[in-house]
């Protein structure tokens, strides 16, 4: 509903006219434009408004008003396939139709999966070309030396890193 | 009324039960009296359904009071009693209307929720009388229309 009337106002405002005659954006009912219609009068198929105020087809052939005249006789004249198709000119989906599953869940699913990985290759991309080195501190070495500059300092020999080395025997406990 | 509680209408359907050989369903759920929110007065489930099979035996009920009381009904926390299903069939005949009939047809089941398996079949049994009689055909009957 809401969405029909959003994509019929870009399209209104380009062409800067706002008569008649330009009515057919989106979901104009009697020839009207989109943001002039009551939205309770668009179709929609919902398991809890069954019963939309317009019909689904509102403009008939002829042969479809003659079915429809055939309708105010005797339902038990009428096939299978006539019914069929005096349901789909009132209704566009059944109700089991629309509450089916669309599976739209696969193209979030992918869609988001898609950009997460994009977003992984361009920081791959940036580390490798665009961000400088990592400081010298940064090597195995360096960090080595640091540990054991701390485990020479004692640092936490109570709870924390200190406690953790057998100074007898120069290894970890 | 098809509120869970205890059974009590089973019995009652069992007494009954036809010789012909027809499957007969009997529904395992028994009525209560309906609370109004508002704290008002309590209506009985004979009353709420009297009310509705009126609003909609009306002879000359229009498109739009049609809709509005399908609508309206299908609202409530319930699957409508069959009487007030006739009703509304009988109201799709009077207005030419054999579509919002199969319509109707599909929101019981839609409404009976996770006990479809149950409540539908016993309301088509149900109001049989009025598919035949006025040449209804079920969803199914139709390939789901």
């Amino acid at each position: 509903m809401a969405h029909q009337l959003m994509r019929a106002v870009p399209r209104l405002v380009a062409r800067r006219a706002f008569s008649t005659s330009l009515a057919r954006a989106g979901g104009g009912a009697g020839g009207m434009p989109a943001w002039q219609v009551n939205p309770r009068n668009v179709y929609e198929d919902r398991p809890d408004f069954p019963m939309p105020n317009v019909p689904y087809v509102s403009e008939l052939s002829d042969a479809q008003k003659a079915l429809k005249a055939k309708e105010a006789g005797d339902w038990k004249s009428l096939s299978d396939e006539e019914l069929k198709e005096l349901y789909r000119l009132k209704f566009h989906k059944t109700l089991a139709e629309a509450e089916a599953p669309t599976g739209e869940w696969k193209t979030v699913v992918g869609g988001t999966s898609l950009i997460i990985a994009l977003t992984f290759v361009l920081y791959i991309i940036q580390k490798k070309y665009a961000m400088p080195a990592m400081p010298e501190t940064c090597n195995y070495e360096w960090q080595e030396a640091m540990m054991k500059k701390q485990l020479q300092m004692r640092n936490n020999p109570v709870e924390g890193l200190a406690s953790k080395w057998d100074y007898e025997n120069n290894k970890w406990k | 009324m098809f509120r869970a509680l205890a059974h009590c209408a089973v019995n009652v359907a069992r007494a009954s039960r036809p010789t012909v050989t027809q499957r007969v369903i009997t529904p395992s759920l028994v009525v209560c009296a309906q609370r109004n929110a508002s704290g008002g007065g309590v209506m009985s489930d004979e009353e709420f359904d009297s009310r509705w099979v009126e609003f909609f035996s009306k002879q000359d009920i229009d498109d739009w009071e049609l809709r509005k009381g399908v609508n309206t009904l299908i609202g409530y926390d319930l699957v409508p009693e069959p009487r007030i299903i006739v009703a509304i069939l009988q109201a799709c005949r009077r207005l030419n209307d054999s579509a919002s009939a199969v319509r109707v047809l599909e929101v019981i089941k839609s409404k009976s929720g996770p006990r479809a398996k149950e409540i539908y079949p016993y309301v088509l049994q149900e109001i049989q009388p009025t598919l035949d009689e006025l040449g209804i055909k079920t969803p199914e009957q139709l390939g789901l229309a």
